[in-house]
Protein backbone atom coordinates (compact mmCIF):
# COMPACT_ATOMS: atom_id res chain seq x y z
CA UNK A 1 0.00 0.00 0.00
CA UNK A 2 2.55 2.80 1.01
CA UNK A 3 5.05 1.10 -1.59
CA UNK A 4 2.18 2.01 -4.10
CA UNK A 5 1.92 5.59 -2.59
CA UNK A 6 5.73 5.91 -2.66
CA UNK A 7 5.59 5.02 -7.01
CA UNK A 8 2.94 7.05 -7.97
CA UNK A 9 3.70 10.31 -6.33
CA UNK A 10 6.33 10.58 -8.33
CA UNK A 11 3.75 10.37 -10.91
CA UNK A 12 1.87 13.51 -10.89
CA UNK A 13 1.41 14.64 -7.73
CA UNK A 14 5.01 15.44 -7.02
CA UNK A 15 6.24 14.77 -10.44
CA UNK A 16 10.17 15.77 -10.85
CA UNK A 17 9.82 18.15 -13.51
CA UNK A 18 6.03 19.38 -14.00
CA UNK A 19 5.95 19.91 -9.91
CA UNK A 20 9.47 19.49 -8.75
CA UNK A 21 10.44 21.42 -11.37
CA UNK A 22 13.81 19.77 -10.52
CA UNK A 23 16.76 18.58 -14.10
CA UNK A 24 15.37 21.65 -15.76
CA UNK A 25 18.41 21.73 -18.18
CA UNK A 26 18.29 17.59 -19.55
CA UNK A 27 14.26 18.83 -19.86
CA UNK A 28 14.78 21.67 -21.45
CA UNK A 29 17.67 20.70 -23.74
CA UNK A 30 16.94 16.99 -25.17
CA UNK A 31 12.75 17.41 -25.65
CA UNK A 32 13.37 18.43 -29.39
CA UNK A 33 11.71 15.08 -30.20
CA UNK A 34 9.62 12.70 -28.41
CA UNK A 35 12.42 9.54 -29.23
CA UNK A 36 14.95 11.71 -27.15
CA UNK A 37 12.86 12.39 -24.18
CA UNK A 38 11.96 8.73 -23.82
CA UNK A 39 15.99 7.94 -24.38
CA UNK A 40 16.60 10.33 -21.94
CA UNK A 41 13.77 9.54 -19.15
CA UNK A 42 14.94 5.75 -19.45
CA UNK A 43 18.54 6.84 -18.95
CA UNK A 44 17.57 8.72 -15.98
CA UNK A 45 15.68 5.77 -14.48
CA UNK A 46 18.25 3.12 -14.43
CA UNK A 47 20.87 5.96 -12.68
CA UNK A 48 17.74 6.33 -10.28
CA UNK A 49 17.10 3.12 -9.52
CA UNK A 50 20.72 2.03 -8.85
CA UNK A 51 21.75 5.67 -6.85
CA UNK A 52 18.83 4.90 -4.88
CA UNK A 53 19.17 1.16 -4.05
CA UNK A 54 23.19 2.02 -3.36
CA UNK A 55 22.17 5.33 -1.33
CA UNK A 56 19.76 3.38 0.68
CA UNK A 57 21.89 0.71 1.39
CA UNK A 58 24.48 2.72 2.64
CA UNK A 59 22.44 5.52 4.41
CA UNK A 60 23.27 3.87 8.20
CA UNK A 61 27.19 4.01 7.67
CA UNK A 62 27.55 6.98 5.70
CA UNK A 63 29.32 9.57 7.49
CA UNK A 64 27.07 12.69 7.22
CA UNK A 65 29.77 15.38 6.69
CA UNK A 66 31.08 13.60 3.40
CA UNK A 67 27.63 12.27 2.58
CA UNK A 68 26.87 14.16 -0.25
CA UNK A 69 30.63 13.54 -1.97
CA UNK A 70 29.82 10.08 -1.44
CA UNK A 71 26.23 10.25 -3.16
CA UNK A 72 28.03 11.96 -6.18
CA UNK A 73 30.75 9.15 -6.69
CA UNK A 74 27.55 6.75 -6.53
CA UNK A 75 25.23 8.55 -8.97
CA UNK A 76 28.80 9.07 -11.52
CA UNK A 77 29.44 5.35 -11.36
CA UNK A 78 26.02 4.51 -12.91
CA UNK A 79 26.12 7.33 -14.77
CA UNK A 80 29.39 6.19 -16.48
CA UNK A 81 27.83 2.67 -16.86
CA UNK A 82 25.01 3.92 -18.42
CA UNK A 83 27.28 6.20 -21.24
CA UNK A 84 29.20 3.42 -21.82
CA UNK A 85 26.48 0.67 -22.29
CA UNK A 86 24.51 3.31 -24.61
CA UNK A 87 27.41 3.63 -26.95
CA UNK A 88 28.16 -0.04 -26.76
CA UNK A 89 24.49 -1.46 -26.85
CA UNK A 90 22.34 1.58 -27.82
CA UNK A 91 21.54 2.53 -31.62
CA UNK A 92 23.65 4.89 -32.66
CA UNK A 93 21.63 7.85 -33.78
CA UNK A 94 20.01 7.98 -30.30
CA UNK A 95 23.43 8.26 -28.82
CA UNK A 96 24.55 10.78 -30.42
CA UNK A 97 21.53 12.80 -29.78
CA UNK A 98 21.81 12.54 -26.49
CA UNK A 99 25.63 12.01 -26.15
CA UNK A 100 26.44 15.25 -24.41
CA UNK A 101 23.34 15.24 -22.13
CA UNK A 102 24.26 11.89 -20.91
CA UNK A 103 26.93 12.81 -18.55
CA UNK A 104 25.13 15.92 -17.65
CA UNK A 105 22.44 13.42 -15.30
CA UNK A 106 25.56 13.26 -12.74
CA UNK A 107 24.34 16.87 -11.87
CA UNK A 108 20.74 16.44 -13.16
CA UNK A 109 18.86 17.27 -9.34
CA UNK A 110 16.15 14.63 -9.77
CA UNK A 111 18.99 12.18 -9.20
CA UNK A 112 20.93 13.68 -5.89
CA UNK A 113 17.52 14.89 -4.61
CA UNK A 114 16.19 11.46 -4.46
CA UNK A 115 19.46 10.30 -2.72
CA UNK A 116 19.73 12.85 -0.20
CA UNK A 117 15.83 14.34 0.32
CA UNK A 118 14.48 9.93 0.00
CA UNK A 119 16.73 7.15 -0.19
CA UNK A 120 19.10 8.55 2.18
CA UNK A 121 16.04 8.03 4.96
CA UNK A 122 13.90 4.89 3.29
CA UNK A 123 14.28 1.24 3.43
CA UNK A 124 15.70 0.28 0.09
CA UNK A 125 12.48 -1.58 -0.83
CA UNK A 126 10.85 1.86 -0.67
CA UNK A 127 13.41 3.95 -1.98
CA UNK A 128 13.33 1.18 -5.12
CA UNK A 129 9.54 2.22 -5.72
CA UNK A 130 10.46 5.91 -5.15
CA UNK A 131 12.74 5.54 -7.92
CA UNK A 132 11.28 3.31 -10.24
CA UNK A 133 7.38 6.41 -9.68
CA UNK A 134 9.98 9.34 -9.88
CA UNK A 135 11.93 7.89 -13.21
CA UNK A 136 8.53 7.45 -14.76
CA UNK A 137 7.52 10.51 -13.82
CA UNK A 138 10.62 12.06 -15.19
CA UNK A 139 10.28 9.99 -18.67
CA UNK A 140 6.65 11.01 -18.77
CA UNK A 141 6.84 14.60 -18.61
CA UNK A 142 10.19 14.43 -20.72
CA UNK A 143 8.02 12.81 -24.04
CA UNK A 144 5.34 14.76 -23.01
CA UNK A 145 7.22 18.04 -23.73
CA UNK A 146 9.40 15.77 -26.80
CA UNK A 147 6.18 15.00 -28.72
CA UNK A 148 4.48 17.97 -28.25
CA UNK A 149 7.19 20.37 -29.57
CA UNK A 150 8.08 17.66 -32.55
CA UNK A 151 4.46 17.88 -33.23
CA UNK A 152 4.61 21.70 -33.46
CA UNK A 153 8.07 22.01 -35.26
CA UNK A 154 7.28 19.35 -38.05
CA UNK A 155 3.74 17.32 -37.47
CA UNK A 156 5.26 14.18 -36.76
CA UNK A 157 5.39 11.61 -33.39
CA UNK A 158 8.22 9.41 -32.46
CA UNK A 159 9.81 10.65 -36.36
CA UNK A 160 6.83 9.58 -38.20
CA UNK A 161 5.02 12.48 -39.63
CA UNK A 162 1.38 12.29 -39.41
CA UNK A 163 0.21 15.02 -41.01
CA UNK A 164 1.67 15.16 -44.77
CA UNK A 165 1.30 18.75 -45.39
CA UNK A 166 2.68 20.57 -41.94
CA UNK A 167 5.78 23.11 -42.74
CA UNK A 168 8.67 21.93 -40.77
CA UNK A 169 10.06 25.48 -40.65
CA UNK A 170 8.43 26.66 -36.93
CA UNK A 171 11.88 27.25 -35.69
CA UNK A 172 10.46 28.60 -32.33
CA UNK A 173 9.39 24.92 -30.54
CA UNK A 174 12.74 23.41 -31.44
CA UNK A 175 14.92 26.22 -29.57
CA UNK A 176 15.57 25.72 -25.99
CA UNK A 177 12.81 29.36 -25.30
CA UNK A 178 10.36 27.16 -26.98
CA UNK A 179 10.39 24.12 -24.86
CA UNK A 180 10.41 26.61 -21.86
CA UNK A 181 7.12 28.36 -23.34
CA UNK A 182 5.41 24.44 -23.83
CA UNK A 183 6.86 24.44 -20.31
CA UNK A 184 4.98 27.18 -19.00
CA UNK A 185 1.65 26.67 -20.49
CA UNK A 186 1.98 22.56 -19.23
CA UNK A 187 2.80 24.27 -15.35
CA UNK A 188 -0.32 26.79 -16.05
CA UNK A 189 -2.74 23.69 -17.16
CA UNK A 190 -1.42 21.53 -13.75
CA UNK A 191 -2.40 24.31 -11.78
CA UNK A 192 -5.41 25.35 -13.64
CA UNK A 193 -6.72 21.37 -12.83
CA UNK A 194 -5.77 20.96 -9.11
CA UNK A 195 -7.22 24.68 -8.60
CA UNK A 196 -10.29 22.85 -10.01
CA UNK A 197 -10.08 20.07 -8.22
CA UNK A 198 -9.94 22.08 -4.93
CA UNK A 199 -12.80 24.66 -5.80
CA UNK A 200 -15.13 21.62 -5.85
CA UNK A 201 -14.44 20.35 -3.30
CA UNK A 202 -15.06 23.48 -2.00
CA UNK A 203 -11.54 24.45 -0.23
CA UNK A 204 -9.00 27.27 -1.14
CA UNK A 205 -6.51 25.60 -3.55
CA UNK A 206 -2.76 25.76 -1.31
CA UNK A 207 0.65 24.08 -2.89
CA UNK A 208 1.72 21.24 -0.85
CA UNK A 209 3.55 22.50 1.81
CA UNK A 210 6.29 19.96 1.90
CA UNK A 211 7.41 20.82 -1.69
CA UNK A 212 8.68 24.23 -0.89
CA UNK A 213 12.32 24.95 -0.04
CA UNK A 214 12.12 24.54 3.53
CA UNK A 215 11.22 20.78 3.26
CA UNK A 216 14.88 20.62 1.21
CA UNK A 217 17.51 19.84 3.70
CA UNK A 218 20.12 19.69 0.87
CA UNK A 219 21.94 22.63 2.31
CA UNK A 220 22.06 22.14 5.82
CA UNK A 221 25.54 20.36 6.37
CA UNK A 222 25.64 18.19 9.15
CA UNK A 223 24.00 19.62 13.04
CA UNK B 1 29.61 20.64 15.74
CA UNK B 2 30.19 19.86 19.57
CA UNK B 3 32.18 16.50 17.93
CA UNK B 4 35.60 16.57 16.72
CA UNK B 5 35.79 16.03 12.95
CA UNK B 6 37.56 12.64 12.13
CA UNK B 7 39.26 13.38 8.84
CA UNK B 8 41.34 10.08 8.55
CA UNK B 9 37.79 8.16 8.94
CA UNK B 10 36.37 10.60 6.53
CA UNK B 11 39.10 10.01 4.30
CA UNK B 12 39.35 6.26 4.02
CA UNK B 13 35.50 5.82 3.78
CA UNK B 14 35.80 8.42 0.65
CA UNK B 15 38.34 6.40 -0.48
CA UNK B 16 37.26 2.99 -0.27
CA UNK B 17 34.06 4.19 -2.16
CA UNK B 18 35.83 5.92 -4.89
CA UNK B 19 37.95 2.32 -5.14
CA UNK B 20 35.11 0.23 -5.30
CA UNK B 21 33.34 2.66 -7.78
CA UNK B 22 36.56 2.67 -9.65
CA UNK B 23 36.59 -1.13 -10.16
CA UNK B 24 33.42 -1.73 -11.07
CA UNK B 25 33.78 0.80 -13.63
CA UNK B 26 36.65 -0.23 -14.86
CA UNK B 27 35.18 -3.82 -15.50
CA UNK B 28 32.31 -2.24 -17.24
CA UNK B 29 34.66 -0.10 -19.61
CA UNK B 30 36.56 -3.51 -20.83
CA UNK B 31 33.56 -5.34 -21.09
CA UNK B 32 32.15 -3.03 -23.31
CA UNK B 33 35.79 -1.29 -25.00
CA UNK B 34 35.40 -3.73 -27.71
CA UNK B 35 32.03 -2.98 -28.97
CA UNK B 36 32.84 0.69 -29.01
CA UNK B 37 35.65 0.06 -30.78
CA UNK B 38 33.83 -2.10 -33.60
CA UNK B 39 30.80 0.03 -33.68
CA UNK B 40 32.77 3.27 -34.59
CA UNK B 41 34.69 1.30 -37.29
CA UNK B 42 31.23 -0.50 -38.72
CA UNK B 43 30.09 3.85 -38.74
CA UNK B 44 33.17 4.89 -40.95
CA UNK B 45 32.93 1.87 -43.19
CA UNK B 46 29.16 2.16 -43.39
CA UNK B 47 29.32 5.68 -44.33
CA UNK B 48 32.82 4.74 -46.93
CA UNK B 49 29.73 2.55 -48.28
CA UNK B 50 27.74 4.84 -48.71
CA UNK B 51 30.13 7.18 -50.82
CA UNK B 52 31.87 5.00 -53.14
CA UNK B 53 30.88 2.66 -55.83
CA UNK B 54 31.31 -0.81 -55.35
CA UNK B 55 35.34 -2.00 -54.08
CA UNK B 56 36.69 -5.26 -53.03
CA UNK B 57 40.32 -3.98 -51.58
CA UNK B 58 40.75 -3.63 -47.87
CA UNK B 59 40.05 0.41 -47.41
CA UNK B 60 41.57 0.37 -44.02
CA UNK B 61 45.04 -0.09 -45.46
CA UNK B 62 44.93 2.26 -48.38
CA UNK B 63 44.78 4.92 -46.93
CA UNK B 64 46.92 8.77 -47.31
CA UNK B 65 46.52 11.63 -45.24
CA UNK B 66 47.38 15.10 -46.65
CA UNK B 67 47.04 18.84 -44.98
CA UNK B 68 44.52 21.14 -46.76
CA UNK B 69 44.78 24.86 -47.38
CA UNK B 70 42.33 25.26 -44.10
CA UNK B 71 45.13 23.50 -42.01
CA UNK B 72 42.91 20.35 -41.28
CA UNK B 73 44.55 17.12 -42.06
CA UNK B 74 42.24 14.89 -44.89
CA UNK B 75 42.33 11.44 -45.01
CA UNK B 76 41.81 9.24 -47.97
CA UNK B 77 40.86 5.97 -48.43
CA UNK B 78 41.48 4.23 -52.07
CA UNK B 79 39.02 2.24 -53.59
CA UNK B 80 39.28 -0.45 -56.03
CA UNK B 81 37.69 -2.83 -57.95
CA UNK B 82 39.85 -5.32 -59.81
CA UNK B 83 43.16 -3.33 -59.25
CA UNK B 84 42.08 -0.20 -61.08
CA UNK B 85 40.59 2.84 -58.92
CA UNK B 86 37.10 3.14 -58.69
CA UNK B 87 36.68 6.50 -56.59
CA UNK B 88 38.16 8.06 -53.13
CA UNK B 89 36.63 8.49 -49.94
CA UNK B 90 37.78 11.82 -48.15
CA UNK B 91 36.90 12.29 -44.53
CA UNK B 92 37.69 15.56 -42.69
CA UNK B 93 36.44 17.45 -39.51
CA UNK B 94 35.71 21.19 -39.89
CA UNK B 95 36.07 22.29 -36.38
CA UNK B 96 36.31 25.99 -37.70
CA UNK B 97 33.62 27.52 -39.34
CA UNK B 98 30.31 25.36 -37.55
CA UNK B 99 27.59 27.35 -35.62
CA UNK B 100 28.60 25.14 -32.65
CA UNK B 101 31.56 22.23 -32.59
CA UNK B 102 33.12 20.00 -35.09
CA UNK B 103 31.58 18.78 -38.02
CA UNK B 104 32.61 15.80 -39.73
CA UNK B 105 32.18 14.73 -43.30
CA UNK B 106 32.75 11.59 -45.52
CA UNK B 107 32.80 12.66 -49.45
CA UNK B 108 33.32 10.16 -51.97
CA UNK B 109 35.30 11.76 -54.77
CA UNK B 110 35.22 10.18 -58.74
CA UNK B 111 38.70 9.03 -59.81
CA UNK B 112 39.61 12.58 -61.34
CA UNK B 113 38.86 14.26 -57.86
CA UNK B 114 35.14 15.45 -58.62
CA UNK B 115 32.55 14.66 -55.74
CA UNK B 116 30.42 12.34 -56.36
CA UNK B 117 29.92 8.53 -57.70
CA UNK B 118 29.10 7.39 -61.45
CA UNK B 119 26.19 5.19 -60.96
CA UNK B 120 26.67 2.05 -63.51
CA UNK B 121 23.81 3.45 -65.69
CA UNK B 122 25.93 6.93 -65.88
CA UNK B 123 24.87 8.99 -63.56
CA UNK B 124 26.43 11.05 -60.83
CA UNK B 125 24.99 9.87 -57.35
CA UNK B 126 25.75 12.26 -54.98
CA UNK B 127 28.00 11.18 -52.27
CA UNK B 128 28.60 13.48 -49.25
CA UNK B 129 27.48 12.69 -45.98
CA UNK B 130 27.95 14.32 -42.37
CA UNK B 131 28.84 12.01 -39.86
CA UNK B 132 28.75 14.07 -37.23
CA UNK B 133 27.80 17.60 -36.13
CA UNK B 134 26.28 19.65 -33.56
CA UNK B 135 24.49 22.21 -35.42
CA UNK B 136 21.16 24.11 -34.31
CA UNK B 137 18.58 21.09 -34.32
CA UNK B 138 15.89 21.87 -37.10
CA UNK B 139 18.36 24.36 -38.52
CA UNK B 140 21.64 23.70 -38.99
CA UNK B 141 20.55 19.79 -38.97
CA UNK B 142 18.19 20.41 -42.10
CA UNK B 143 21.75 21.17 -44.18
CA UNK B 144 23.88 18.53 -42.47
CA UNK B 145 21.02 15.61 -42.15
CA UNK B 146 20.13 12.61 -44.47
CA UNK B 147 17.28 11.05 -42.49
CA UNK B 148 14.02 9.38 -43.96
CA UNK B 149 10.77 11.29 -43.96
CA UNK B 150 8.39 8.85 -42.83
CA UNK B 151 4.21 9.57 -43.08
CA UNK B 152 1.74 7.72 -41.11
CA UNK B 153 0.91 7.02 -44.85
CA UNK B 154 3.85 5.26 -45.40
CA UNK B 155 3.43 3.30 -42.40
CA UNK B 156 0.58 2.02 -43.33
CA UNK B 157 1.25 1.29 -46.72
CA UNK B 158 4.05 -0.55 -45.61
CA UNK B 159 7.22 1.56 -47.69
CA UNK B 160 9.78 -0.29 -49.91
CA UNK B 161 13.36 0.36 -48.28
CA UNK B 162 15.44 2.92 -49.62
CA UNK B 163 18.44 2.21 -51.88
CA UNK B 164 21.03 4.42 -52.08
CA UNK B 165 21.35 7.93 -50.11
CA UNK B 166 18.88 9.46 -48.64
CA UNK B 167 18.78 13.01 -50.68
CA UNK B 168 19.19 15.86 -48.95
CA UNK B 169 19.24 19.16 -51.59
CA UNK B 170 22.06 20.90 -49.76
CA UNK B 171 24.34 18.37 -50.00
CA UNK B 172 23.50 16.79 -52.67
CA UNK B 173 24.28 20.29 -55.03
CA UNK B 174 27.73 19.18 -54.87
CA UNK B 175 27.58 15.94 -56.86
CA UNK B 176 29.89 16.03 -60.23
CA UNK B 177 31.63 19.45 -59.35
CA UNK B 178 35.05 20.03 -58.52
CA UNK B 179 36.26 22.43 -55.53
CA UNK B 180 36.29 25.90 -56.55
CA UNK B 181 37.09 28.82 -54.22
CA UNK B 182 33.78 30.15 -54.84
CA UNK B 183 32.53 27.29 -52.63
CA UNK B 184 33.78 29.21 -49.40
CA UNK B 185 33.15 32.89 -49.92
CA UNK B 186 29.42 31.93 -50.62
CA UNK B 187 27.39 34.54 -49.09
CA UNK B 188 23.56 35.50 -49.71
CA UNK B 189 23.31 35.14 -54.20
CA UNK B 190 27.50 34.82 -54.50
CA UNK B 191 29.55 32.62 -55.21
CA UNK B 192 28.57 29.61 -57.68
CA UNK B 193 24.76 29.66 -56.78
CA UNK B 194 25.97 27.13 -54.37
CA UNK B 195 22.94 25.65 -52.31
CA UNK B 196 22.67 27.63 -48.90
CA UNK B 197 19.91 27.21 -46.32
CA UNK B 198 18.48 30.33 -45.35
CA UNK B 199 19.19 30.91 -41.37
CA UNK B 200 21.56 28.34 -41.71
CA UNK B 201 23.96 30.18 -43.86
CA UNK B 202 26.81 29.15 -41.09
CA UNK B 203 26.55 25.39 -41.24
CA UNK B 204 26.27 25.67 -45.27
CA UNK B 205 28.97 27.68 -45.25
CA UNK B 206 30.85 24.91 -42.71
CA UNK B 207 29.49 22.41 -45.08
CA UNK B 208 31.11 23.90 -48.34
CA UNK B 209 34.33 24.57 -46.95
CA UNK B 210 34.77 21.14 -45.92
CA UNK B 211 33.35 20.00 -49.20
CA UNK B 212 36.10 22.17 -50.89
CA UNK B 213 38.92 21.58 -48.01
CA UNK B 214 38.44 17.80 -49.51
CA UNK B 215 37.85 18.55 -53.42
CA UNK B 216 40.98 20.69 -53.76
CA UNK B 217 43.21 18.23 -51.45
CA UNK B 218 42.50 15.70 -53.59
CA UNK B 219 42.99 17.72 -57.06
CA UNK B 220 46.34 19.11 -55.40
CA UNK B 221 47.68 15.06 -54.83
CA UNK B 222 45.79 13.47 -57.53
CA UNK B 223 49.02 12.18 -59.07
CA UNK B 224 49.93 10.58 -55.38
CA UNK B 225 46.66 9.22 -54.37
CA UNK B 226 46.41 7.72 -57.94
CA UNK B 227 50.00 5.73 -57.95
CA UNK B 228 50.52 5.66 -53.69
CA UNK B 229 48.18 3.36 -52.44
CA UNK B 230 49.14 0.04 -53.94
Amino acid sequence: MSAMKEFTKGLWKENPVLVLLLGMCPTLGVTSSATNGLGMGVATLFVLIGSNVVVSLLRKIVPKKIRIPVYIVVIATFVTIIDLMMQAYAPASLYNALGLFIPLIVVNCVVLGRAEAFASKNSVGKSVFDALGMGLGFTLALVTLGGTREFLAGGSLFEVKLIPGWSTDFMLVTSAPGAFIILGLFLAGMNAMNMRKARIKGEAYKAPANLDCRHCNICDMGE
Amino acid sequence: MSQPINIPKLGIFLGVVSAVAAGLLSTVSGMTAPTIDANKKAAIKTAMDQVLPEYDNDLSTATNTFISSAGWPVTFYTAKKDGKIVGFAGKVDNPDDGFSGVISLMIGLMPDGRVGTIATDGKTNSAVIVTAQTETPGLGTSVTDRKVKKTIVDLIKGGEPLSGLIPNPYLDWYAGRSGKAEWIAQKEDKGEGVNAKTGATITSRAVGRAIYAVSETAQQHLQELSEGAE
